[in-house]
This record gives structure tokens, sequence and C-alpha cells, in this order.
């Protein structure tokens, strides 16, 4: 087994653990600091498909301000830990099995409705075909990304911008309306 | 380009190891005496009073959210910063107009008193 | 000279590796160890003489001589004191968070190692000259909040916590302003690579002479992440006992003030490559020039700690969010402007 193939292995067992330790831990600011970790994983994956601008974005974005608010977060809250309750009797689980049943049907649906549109994505992109053929290495550095982004993608650019504009604005009066109470 | 990389894993669990081994050192060397007091959390001599897990103002939160903003914006401008002197004229009004865009958002948090510490 | 002899050892290595066919990738690695194990010892070594020069220069600056007992001028002092904090006991408090409480100091220190990957300590003698320098720099700074919240969290106390969201609240109102002057630099030099920077300020002049509102920004902002005054209020001693790291003791302690040297060696260095040319000058040797740059900022960085009172939190935050900022943003524009035309 080659190295690049070894590393992606670690790279993905920790991202997928951390991921599945998110939703697991009992202790809310822990999964917080899973997901920390598990976008650090995810890093690790795109220096793996030689994006290295991208890695230095993602740890900057996603653990830098993304894992930040989300510790703010909990740490202002009063969730401290999520607890499983006693067990109810027999009769109250068979009166709530088929409601349970849906609200465990509804997140399946939508994880597979997710999962689906990404399949189809992956395989009208065409990037099963990029196994085949080198890599363009120009394409994904600084530079390159830089020179698609002000010329081909100069509208989504802009669009970005009011998107992060409409985010400011959008936090901002929420948050005032969070102290006034 | 990923063999630049074994470098800066080399550099990560090297740390990590030389952390964990002087720990380990100094536990042979240091004493262990442990009792309820001094376990305690430190609150300048009196026992303490509460859980030490406070809860905090809103305040920390909205600046948390600005900075997530341009810490974005910062990101996109990495590339903008890099290829400028290429590019030229078309690249910096489209930059300008990305900055110009966000500072109105700041300008805009600014005058709503939210970047005010109170 | 040196450089050289490394640079054909290495050679005469791989080309034994070649003829024994033995895989290149172990090379890669043990020459990887090597590099880090150079640049703890330059760490370690740079962080013990940090130590002892601030606590001289506080001294004088207080008119008063400072250690002078261990050694020569006191040359030891630290050495001392490492070797105390090392047999010092290693309290855990009771209602800690342990995973936590033990992952905050290696999740602070271990960037404040990894950052030296990129820094250019001579002509040639860099451990990898990564193609997004700064911004790797910059995203390994990114885990500095992260760390000083699990320290202040799992501590169960609320001074830690206290100190531990000022301090995060501190950090992220000065990174952006950071980055920013930070890319004033790279739009002059059209190049994310330390070694790129160096080259462009080589063909013109300093950045600094170019920059200098960016470097102001970037001088400031960089005091204020590496928590020192007048920007230390998260361990304000006077109001928070120590900030985020009240609980920790002994060795554990010792990790984070280690890496609160480190990252000033790493911001002063990091400031001489960006702004001051690095390695680059006349006469003397490229590693000297690198040390002199180096310890001019650390220098400055220590004279403003023991001359300047603390800001308040209000004034540190207006600072940080309608000061550098806007004047950050200004400036990056500027220079583009300055640079297309």
């Amino acid at each position: 087994m080659n190295t690049t193939l070894l590393a992606f292995f670690i790279v993905a067992f920790i991202s997928l653990v951390a991921a599945w330790r998110v939703i697991t831990d009992p202790s809310i600011l822990h999964a917080g600091l899973w997901m920390g970790l598990s976008f650090v994983g995810v890093a690790g994956i795109f220096l793996l498909l030689e994006a290295e601008f991208l890695a230095g974005v993602q740890v900057l974005v996603y653990v830098g301000a993304i894992t930040t608010i989300i510790l703010f977060g909990i740490m202002l809250s009063d969730v401290g830990e999520v607890r499983v309750g006693p067990e109810p009797p027999g009769w109250v689980q068979a009166g709530a099995a088929w409601h349970r049943g849906l609200r465990h049907a509804f997140p399946l649906l939508v994880a597979a409705g997710f999962a689906g549109t990404m399949l189809g994505l992956y395989t009208q992109s065409g990037w099963g075909q990029l196994r085949e053929r080198p890599l363009e290495l120009a394409g994904l550095s600084v530079g390159g990304i830089g020179r698609e982004l002000f010329s081909t993608f100069a509208l989504p650019f802009e669009i970005a911008s009011l998107v992060l504009l409409a985010a400011l604005l959008g936090a901002i009066v929420l948050a005032m309306r969070e102290e006034e109470r | 380009m990923l063999a630049a990389y074994t470098d800066v894993v080399t550099f990560l669990l090297v740390a990590v190891l030389f952390i964990a081994a002087s720990l380990f050192l100094g536990g042979l060397l240091r004493p262990h005496h442990p009792y309820p007091e001094k376990l305690s959390p430190y609150e300048c001599g009196k026992a303490p009073i509460g859980s030490g897990q406070v809860r905090f103002k809103v305040r920390y939160y909205i600046f948390a959210l600005v900075f997530l903003v341009f810490d974005v914006e910062a990101l996109f401008l990495y590339a903008w910063a890099v290829i400028l002197r290429q590019a030229g004229w078309p690249a910096l009004w489209e930059g300008i107009a990305f900055v110009a865009l966000l500072f109105v958002g700041l300008i805009y948090a600014w005058r709503k008193k939210v970047l005010k510490w109170v | 000279m040196l450089v050289d002899w490394v640079a054909s050892l290495y050679q005469s290595v791989q080309a034994t590796f070649v003829a024994h066919g033995w895989p290149l990738w172990v090379l890669a690695v043990l020459t990887a160890v090597l590099k880090v194990a150079g640049v703890l010892v330059w760490i370690l070594l740079n962080v013990l003489f940090l130590i002892w020069l601030e606590r001289k220069i506080s001294g004088h600056v207080q008119n008063r001589p400072g250690p002078v007992y261990t050694g020569r001028f006191g040359l030891l002092q630290t050495l001392a004191d490492a070797l105390k904090v090392l047999l010092k006991e290693d309290v855990i408090p009771a209602g800690a968070d342990r995973w936590v409480f033990v992952l905050a100091p290696l999740v602070a220190f271990v960037p404040s190692v990894m950052i030296w990957v990129v820094i250019p300590f001579s002509r040639g003698v860099q451990a990898q000259d990564l193609n997004i320098g700064i911004l790797y720099v910059a995203a390994l700074a990114s885990f500095t909040v992260p760390s000083l919240l699990m320290a202040g969290w799992s501590s169960d106390n609320k001074w830690s916590l206290m100190g531990a969201l000022r301090s995060a609240a501190q950090l992220i109102s000065y990174e952006v302003p950071l980055i920013l002057a930070e890319l004033g630099v790279v739009v002059l030099a059209g190049s994310l690579r330390l070694s790129d920077i160096i080259a462009a300020q080589q063909r013109s002049v300093w950045f600094l002479f170019l920059q200098p509102v960016g470097f102001v920004v970037y001088f400031i902002a960089a005091l204020a992440e590496s928590n020192r005054t007048p920007f230390d209020l998260p361990e304000a001693e006077s109001e928070l006992v120590a900030g985020f790291n009240t609980e920790y003791s002994g060795f554990r302690w010792s990790i984070f003030f280690l890496t609160e040297y480190a990252n000033l060696l790493g911001m002063a260095s990091l400031a001489a490559t960006l702004f001051l040319g690095g390695w680059s000058g006349p006469f003397l040797p490229p590693f000297v020039w690198f040390v002199i740059k180096t310890y001019f900022f650390v220098f400055l960085a220590m004279w403003i700690r023991w001359t300047l009172p603390r800001i308040r939190v209000d004034q540190l935050m207006d600072l940080g969010w309608k000061f550098l900022l806007p004047v950050a943003l200004v400036n990056l524009v500027v220079t583009g402007v300055f640079v297309v035309l």
C-alpha cells in the first residue's frame, strides 16, 4: 500500500471517529471539541488532494472561527450535559413506538436524501476520471484559485460578499434582540 | 507537494512526544500528595461557591459572529492579494467592491453600537 | 558554508540510500526528525534566554538589577527555575474535566513549534518552504483560542473561565487586523511563500518602508495576540488571579509559559521576515542578521511591556474593531492601487 493511501485512511478514520463522537458524546462541550478535531481531519483530506490553500483555509475558518463560535455558544447557554432519562414503562414505549418510528425515520430520510444528492453530483461531475489523468496542479494553487475567482467567477465572488454582509446584518439584528431581553 | 508536509506531521508528532516525555520524566521526580482541599478550585482562599462553569453575557458571542464574517472575508483576500499584481485593474475593482461592501457592514455594526463593550 | 556542507552531506546520504535501494521516505522522516530536533533546541535555548532577558529588562526599567546570583549576570536563573518547576507537584483539581485539562496545554504548545516549519533562518535554511507560508502560520495561530477555552472551561474555576473568555474575545478581535496587515505584504510580494517575500524585499527595499501603516497594525495586533502588556487583560494578576491557567501547576503550567515565549519569538521572527527583509543584509552572515532583527522586535515588545500600563477592556475592543480593522482594510486597498498603478 502506498503512503498516500495509508495517510488517507488514517485521516479519514480520525475525522469519522471524531464526527461519530460529536453525536454520541454526552458532554456537549466535548462534542464541540470533537467537531474541531473532525474539521482538522477534513483539512488533512484537502491536503492529500494537493489542495493546500483549501486546507489552510479550512483550519483558519473552521477551527479558528466556527469551533470558537460553537464553544462560545456552549459556554453562554445553559445546556451542560445531555442526559438520557430512565426507561419509561412498557405500555408507554409501545404507545410511543410508531411516533418514535416516525421520529427516527425522518432523520434517516434526510440523511439518505443528502447522500443521494451528493452521490448524484459526484457521478455528474466526472471526478471519477481524475484518477486516470494527473491533477491540474496549477489550478489548485492559491494563484490558480485567485485567477479563476477574479475572472470566471467574479460575479459569484461579489455575491459572496453580499451573502457575508447579509450574515453580518442578520447576526447583528438577532444579537440586539437577544440582548434587549 | 505532499512530501513537504511530512515535515509538518513530523513536527506535530515530535512536539507532542516532547511534552509527553517531559511530563513522564517529571512524574518520576515530583511529589504527589493530593488531599481534598488541595484539589478544590482556587477562589482566593475561600471555599469555592457554586460551579466553576458560570454563564457569560451574550456580548462575547456577537464579537465572535462579527469575527467569523471578517475571517471569511480575509480568506478571499488571500487569493486576491496573491494574484493582484498579475491580474491588474479588473481584479482590483472587484476587490475594492468586495471590501467596500463589508466596510458598510462594519459601519452598520459600529452605528448600532454592537462593537461597544458594555 | 555550513549550509553547503550540510547540503552535500545530505546529497551523499541520499546517494547511499538510492544505491542500496532503501526507501526514500525513511530518509525524509529522518531529516524531518533532525529538523524538528534543531527547532526544539532553538526554541528552548531562546526561551531560556528570553525569560532571563525579560527579567533583566524589567529590572532595569524599574531601576533594580534583576537576577544576579545564579551564574554570570544571573544567566542561569531560568535554568534553575526550569528545574524547580519540573520538581513541583502536578495538581489536577478534583472538579476538572481531566482529558480537556490535560490536552489544553498540548493544543497551545504544538502549533507554536509547528510554525517554525516555514520560518527562514538563513539563505536556504528553512525546514520547508510551503507554498501557503503565511496562511500556514495564520491557520496554526487559530488553535490558540480553542486551547484557551479548553483550559478555562476544564479547570472548574471562575477565574480561569473568565480569563479564557476575555482572552478569546481579545484574540479574535486582533486576528483579522493581523491577517490584513500581513496581506499588505503579500500584495507587494505576490506570493504567500516566505522565501518569495524575502526575495521581493531584496529586489526593492524592506517592506517596512513600503508598508509603514501595515507594519504598525501588525505590531500592535501581534502584541495583542501574544497577550503582552498593554494587552495582558486575560491574565491581569490584580483582578483575575492568573487568568486561564490559574489551576495549572508545575510542569503543566510551564508549558503555557513556554508557549507564550515561543510565540513571542515566532511573532518577532515573522515580523523580521515580513517587514525587515528576514536574513538578508550586508557584511554579517545571514543568520546573524536574522537573530539581530528578531531580537530587535523582542526587545521592542519587552520595552513596551514594562513601560505602558494595561488598557481597559472597552479600549481594547475599540482599538481592535474601530481603529485597527478599518485602518488595515484601507491600507490593503491603497496598497492594491499602488501595486496595480
